[in-house]
C-alpha cells in the first residue's frame, strides 16, 4: 500500500520517464497547479512543453479548522501538463494509475463530462472529471482559451487530487489518517502530523485574523505593481503580482470582507491583469 | 445493386447527456446530405456509446444517374465580390446565374457517379455539419494546427462500403479512415456492421443505445429481486446512465442507516446528481436504504464498497449542513438576501423577492420565503437542492402546507409542472420577473448564447400558462414592467413587444418539438398572434393550433381548398389588403344575379350566425374545432357559385358585391389564423 510520498514519487517517476520536466512547486500561494506560469503562460504560443509537478494549492474559504475529513485550505495537486496533447494521453493516464498501484481492471474508471473555467484567469477548457469507483480523483482538461486567447497548440492538463487518490489507495475515510511516509509505529507520520496544525492556524487566520484594511491596500499595491511591471516589459514578475493579488482577493473573500456585488468586480480586475500578462507573454 | 454504407467516429468519452440527441441529430444530418446529392437509400440507423458515434445506411444505390441540382447563392443585391466568389467556387460564369426570390441560383449538373467515390465527401460534410451542444478543438498532429471541431478529440474513423474499407483522409482531424476500430487500445478489423456489433458485444460494448438502456433496466430488476424494493424510475437519469457505460454491470449498495433520517428528496437528488445512482422505494412509496449504481467493469466487492464510501462522504456533508441550517430561523436569513446579487443591473435577490411579492400579493408569505434557501449552507454546497431545501426548512419551522408547496414548486415549469395553483403562480412570477428584467436591460438570448437561461424561463411560462389558464399572464408582465420602471429607464411598449415576440418564438419551438404540429400551422397561428401583439394569449394560440392540426389529421381538406380559391381570387385582384374594407361593404341581395350566389350568401350568413353561438365573448375566443368544421361545409355552395358566375365581371357594382361576399368569408378564416402563411410556403 503506497504512502502519500510514494504516490508522489511514483507519479514523478512515471511522467519523468515519459519525458516531462519535473519541476518543483511554484513558490507562491496559488489556488491550483494551473495558476503556475509553468502551466498557464506555457499554454500560450506554439512551443511544445511537457512538465509535471506537485502544487500545494491554497483555497482560503475551504478551511475547516482541520475538522472536516476531506476539506482543507491547503491541499496537494499533482499537475501534468502536455503540450500539444498527445493522441494517447488517456492511455498514458490510465497507465499512470496502474503504475501507482491501482488495478484499472478491478475498478470502475470513468470519464465524466466536466468542463472547466477559471474566470479570474480568463481560462476555459473541455474535459472530464475521472471517477474511480464513484470518487473523483482527477481533473482532465483540454485547454481551449487562456487569458481570453485561443490555445492553438491545444494542451491537456491532468490534475491528480493526491489526497483523494491516497485515501482511495490506502482505504481511509479521513484525509488526516493518510499515511504520509509509509512507516508503522513510532516512525510513522500521518497527514495529520504534518498538516493539522497548519489547517487549524490558517483557518483562524483566513476567517478571523487576516487584517482586512491591510489586505485591501495590498491588493491595490499588487495590482498597480503588475501594471507597472508590464509597462516595463517584464511578464513573469508582473504575473506574480497578478497571482498575489488573486490570493489576497481569495483571503478577503474568506474573511467575508467582499460582498457579492464587489466579488464580480474584483474578479474582473484580476482577470484584466491576467489577460494583460497573457497578451504580453 | 443495393449496398450498406457504415461509418464510425471513435472519440474520447462523449458526455452522457448529449448522446441521445446526437443519435437523432446525426440521422437528420446524414439524411439531409444524402438527399441533397440525390442518393436513394432505405434505412438510416445511428447509435452512440461512451466513445463511438456510428451510422449505418442500408439499401444505398451503388451508382446513381446524372442529375441536376440547384444551389442558392448570394442575394441579388450582394456585393459583386461575393457573387464572383460564388461563381468561382462552382466553376460557373455569369451566364449561369438565375434569379430566384431575391437570390442568385445556379444549376449544377452532376455526372453519373459511383457512390463509393462520394463517400469521402459525404463523411467530411457530415463531420462539419453535425453540431454538438458544445464542441472543442484539439491538436492535429498531421497538420500541426488546431483540429476541426468535435465533441471530444477523435481518435479513429472506420468506414465501410458493405465489407470493403473506404480509405481516405479527414484533413481537419489528421485521420486516415480504414476498417479498424479500437477498444481498450486493441485493434479489431471490421467487415460488416453486424460483425462490428458482435465483436464489440464480445468485448462488453453494447452498440445499440436502446438495447443498452434495456439491459440496464433488466440488470437492475435482477439485482434488486428479493429486497422488496423497486427502482425510483427517472428517465433523464436512465439516459445519463446509458451514456456513462458501454455495458451495464449493476451494483446494489447500502445507504448508511444514519442518513436515512435526511429528507427523501435530499437523498435521491444527491444520489442522482452527484453520483448517478438510482434510489429505490419500498412498496408503500418510502425511500429504501439501497441505491443502484452502474459500473463499467465487472462488479466486485471493492467497487461496491467504493460506491458506498463516496456516498457516505457526500451524505455526511449534507447531514452536517442540514442540521446547521435548521438552527438559523428563516426570518434571520431574509436580510442576507440583500447581499446576493441577482444581476448587477437588476439588483439583489432581496430586491427580486420584493418584486415577486408585488406580482403575487395573494401568496405573499411564499414569495417572501421562496429564495431563502439560497443563503443556506446546504444549497451553497449542493445547488441542485434549491427549492427543495427551502420547502423543508419552511415546513420544519411551521409554515403552512400552501406556503411549503409553493416554495417547493417555484422552480418548476420547463420540464415538470407545479401541481398546486399557488406553486404555479409563484413559479410563473419568478420566471416573468427574470425574463422581463433581462429584456428591460436589453439582454436577450442570441444564437447559442443564453447565459441567464431565458429560453428555459420562457418555456416554463408557456407550459404553466397552458396548464393554469386562470392566471393572468398579461397583467403579471405589466406589473413586472411597472416594478422595473421604478429604477430602470426603458421603453415599456417596446419591451412588452419584444417579450411577446420572444415567447412566441419559443412557442413555435414548443409546438414543433412537443406537440408535433406542422410547420405551416405554427406559422399561420403565430402570425395571427403577432398581429395582436399588444396582448399575449398562449392558451388561445395553442387551442387554435391544436384544432387546425386535428382537422388536418382527420384527412379532410375542404377547409383549405376553399381558402385557397377565395384567397386566390381576392389576391389576383390585389384586394387582399382591402379585405377589411370590403367586408364592411354591405352585401346587397338585390345585386345577386344567380341563385348560386344567393345559396352561398345564405350558407355564409348561417355560418356567421353559428360563429356567434360558439363565441366566448368574455375571452374573445371561439370554439375553433367547430368553427373550422362549419367553414369547411361552405366549400360545396361556393364551388357551385364559382362555376356559375364570373366574380371579376364587367359591372363594378356587381363585382364589388361578389367581392364583398368573398371578403366576408375570408374574414371567417382570419378569425381562426393567418392562413396566408400556409399558401406562401407551398
Amino acid at each position: 500500500m503506497p504512502s502519500f510520498q510514494q504516490l508522489i514519487l511514483d507519479l514523478q517517476k512515471f511522467w519523468a520517464d515519459y519525458g516531462c520536466v519535473i519541476l518543483q512547486p511554484y513558490d507562491m500561494e496559488v489556488g491550483a497547479g494551473t495558476s503556475s506560469p509553468a502551466t498557464l503562460l506555457h499554454a500560450l504560443g506554439n512551443a511544445s512543453w511537457n512538465t509535471a509537478y506537485v502544487q500545494p494549492s491554497r483555497r482560503p474559504s475551504d478551511g475547516r479548522y482541520g475538522k472536516n475529513p476531506n476539506r482543507m485550505q491547503l491541499y496537494y495537486q499533482f499537475q501534468v501538463f502536455l503540450k500539444p496533447a498527445p493522441v494517447d494521453s488517456q492511455d498514458l493516464y490510465l497507465q499512470s494509475l496502474m503504475f501507482i498501484g491501482l488495478d484499472i481492471e478491478q475498478h470502475d474508471i470513468r470519464f465524466v463530462e466536466d468542463d472547466w473555467e477559471n474566470p479570474s484567469l480568463g481560462a476555459t477548457g473541455i474535459g472530464w472529471e475521472v471517477w474511480c469507483d464513484g470518487m473523483e480523483v482527477t481533473q482532465y482538461t483540454y485547454f481551449q482559451q487562456v487569458g481570453g486567447i485561443d490555445c492553438n497548440v491545444v494542451p491537456v492538463e491532468i490534475t491528480y487530487g493526491l489526497e483523494r487518490l491516497a485515501m482511495f489507495i490506502q482505504n481511509v475515510d479521513n484525509c488526516f489518517n493518510i499515511n504520509w511516509n509509509g512507516k508503522d509505529g513510532p516512525k510513522k507520520y500521518s497527514y495529520k502530523d504534518i498538516n493539522l496544525r497548519q489547517e487549524q492556524e490558517f483557518s483562524k487566520y483566513n476567517f478571523e485574523l487576516a487584517s482586512i484594511d491591510m489586505l485591501f491596500q495590498h491588493f491595490k499595491d499588487h495590482e498597480q505593481e503588475c501594471v507597472n511591471l508590464l509597462r516595463a516589459g517584464v511578464v513573469l514578475p508582473a504575473y506574480e503580482q497578478c497571482l498575489k493579488a488573486n490570493h489576497i482577493f481569495n483571503l478577503l473573500n474568506a474573511r467575508g470582507a467582499i460582498s457579492t456585488t464587489e466579488r464580480a468586480w474584483y474578479i474582473s480586475r484580476v482577470r484584466a491583469l491576467a489577460k494583460s500578462c497573457c497578451d504580453a507573454w | 445493386m443495393m449496398r450498406t454504407f457504415f461509418f464510425e467516429i471513435l472519440s474520447e468519452e462523449i458526455p452522457a447527456k448529449m448522446q441521445k440527441s446526437a443519435i437523432n441529430k446525426s440521422k437528420e444530418v446524414i439524411g439531409r446530405i444524402l438527399k441533397d446529392i440525390d442518393i436513394h437509400h432505405e434505412e438510416i440507423y445511428a447509435s452512440c456509446t461512451t466513445r463511438r458515434l456510428c451510422i449505418c445506411v442500408t439499401g444505398v444505390d451503388e451508382e446513381h444517374e446524372k442529375y441536376v441540382s440547384e444551389k442558392r447563392g448570394p442575394r441579388i443585391d450582394a456585393p459583386r465580390s461575393a457573387i464572383d466568389g460564388f461563381l468561382r467556387s462552382n466553376n460557373l460564369t455569369n451566364a449561369d446565374l438565375i434569379e430566384d426570390g431575391g437570390y442568385f441560383c445556379v444549376r449544377i449538373e452532376h455526372k453519373k457517379q459511383q457512390f463509393i467515390d462520394q463517400i469521402p465527401d459525404i463523411v467530411s460534410s457530415f463531420v462539419r455539419a453535425m453540431s454538438w451542444p458544445k464542441s472543442m478543438y484539439w491538436y492535429n498532429h498531421q497538420t500541426h494546427t488546431r483540429s476541426w471541431l468535435w465533441v471530444r478529440p477523435v481518435r479513429s474513423v472506420l468506414c465501410l462500403w458493405d465489407s470493403e474499407p473506404v480509405v481516405f483522409n479527414i484533413d481537419g482531424w489528421g485521420i486516415t479512415t480504414g476498417n479498424v476500430t479500437y477498444h481498450k487500445g486493441k485493434p479489431f478489423i471490421i467487415t460488416s456492421f453486424s460483425q462490428y456489433k458482435n465483436v464489440l458485444k464480445d468485448n462488453f460494448v453494447i452498440v445499440d443505445y436502446n438495447e443498452r438502456q434495456q439491459a440496464i433496466l433488466d440488470a437492475c430488476e435482477t439485482e434488486i429481486k428479493g429486497k422488496g424494493v423497486s427502482i425510483k424510475y427517472d428517465a433523464s437519469l436512465l439516459d445519463e446512465m446509458t451514456g456513462l457505460v458501454d455495458y451495464p454491470f449493476v451494483v446494489v449498495g447500502d445507504i448508511d442507516k444514519s442518513f436515512m433520517h435526511l429528507p427523501a428528496d435530499v437523498l435521491s437528488t444527491l444520489m442522482k446528481v452527484h453520483q448517478k445512482y438510482f434510489s429505490t422505494i419500498t412498496h408503500n412509496g418510502e425511500i429504501a436504504p439501497f441505491f443502484i449504481a452502474i459500473s463499467n467493469c465487472h462488479t466486485n466487492e471493492t467497487v461496491r464498497l467504493g460506491f458506498e464510501k463516496v456516498l457516505r462522504a457526500r451524505l455526511s456533508d449534507a447531514a452536517f449542513f442540514y442540521y446547521e441550517d435548521l438552527k438559523s430561523p428563516l426570518e434571520e436569513n431574509i436580510k442576507k438576501l440583500d447581499n446576493i446579487v441577482f444581476h448587477e443591473k437588476l439588483g439583489t435577490l432581496g430586491q427580486k423577492v420584493n418584486r415577486l411579492r408585488k406580482l403575487v400579493p395573494e401568496i405573499d408569505r411564499a414569495a417572501l420565503l421562496c429564495k431563502l434557501d439560497l443563503v443556506s449552507n446546504m444549497v451553497g454546497e449542493f445547488d441542485v437542492l434549491q427549492g427543495i431545501m427551502g420547502a423543508h426548512y419552511a415546513a420544519k419551522q411551521g409554515e403552512t402546507t400552501d406556503v411549503v408547496n409553493a416554495i417547493a414548486e417555484h422552480y418548476k415549469g420547463h420540464n415538470s409542472l407545479p401541481c398546486t395553483s399557488n406553486g404555479a403562480r409563484l413559479a410563473l412570477a419568478d420566471k416573468v420577473d427574470t425574463l422581463v428584467g433581462f429584456f428591460c436591460i436589453n439582454i436577450m438570448p442570441t444564437g447559442s448564447k443564453d447565459p441567464f437561461a431565458l429560453r428555459r424561463a420562457a418555456l416554463g411560462i408557456i407550459r404553466i400558462s397552458l396548464a393554469f389558464r386562470h392566471i393572468d399572464l398579461n397583467s403579471m408582465i405589466n406589473l413586472a414592467l411597472a416594478n422595473y420602471s421604478n429604477f430602470l429607464v426603458f421603453d415599456k411598449e417596446q419591451v412588452f413587444k419584444n417579450i411577446v415576440t420572444f415567447i412566441y418564438e419559443r412557442l413555435a419551438v414548443y409546438f414543433k418539438e412537443q406537440k408535433s404540429i406542422q410547420h405551416d400551422i405554427i406559422r399561420s397561428v403565430l402570425s395571427f398572434g403577432e398581429m395582436q401583439a399588444n396582448k399575449l394569449d398562449i392558451f388561445d394560440l395553442h387551442e387554435r393550433a391544436m384544432s387546425i392540426q386535428a382537422y388536418f389529421e382527420s384527412g379532410e381538406n375542404d377547409f383549405m381548398q376553399l381558402f385557397d380559391r377565395v384567397h386566390g381570387l381576392l389576391s389576383t385582384m390585389s384586394l387582399n389588403a382591402n379585405c377589411k374594407m370590403l367586408q364592411n361593404c354591405c352585401i346587397r341581395e338585390t345585386l345577386f344575379q344567380d341563385t348560386s350566389e344567393i345559396d352561398a350568401y345564405n350558407a355564409l350568413t348561417n355560418v356567421m350566425k353559428f360563429f356567434a353561438t360558439i363565441r366566448d365573448s368574455e375571452k374573445h375566443t371561439i370554439n375553433y374545432t367547430e368553427a373550422i368544421k362549419s367553414v369547411a361545409t361552405l366549400k360545396g355552395v361556393f364551388d357551385v357559385m364559382f362555376d356559375s358566375v364570373q366574380i371579376n365581371c364587367e359591372d363594378a357594382t356587381i363585382r364589388n358585391n361578389r367581392l364583398a361576399l368573398l371578403a366576408n368569408l375570408w374574414n371567417l378564416y382570419a378569425q381562426i389564423a393567418n392562413f396566408v402563411c400556409f399558401l406562401k410556403s407551398n
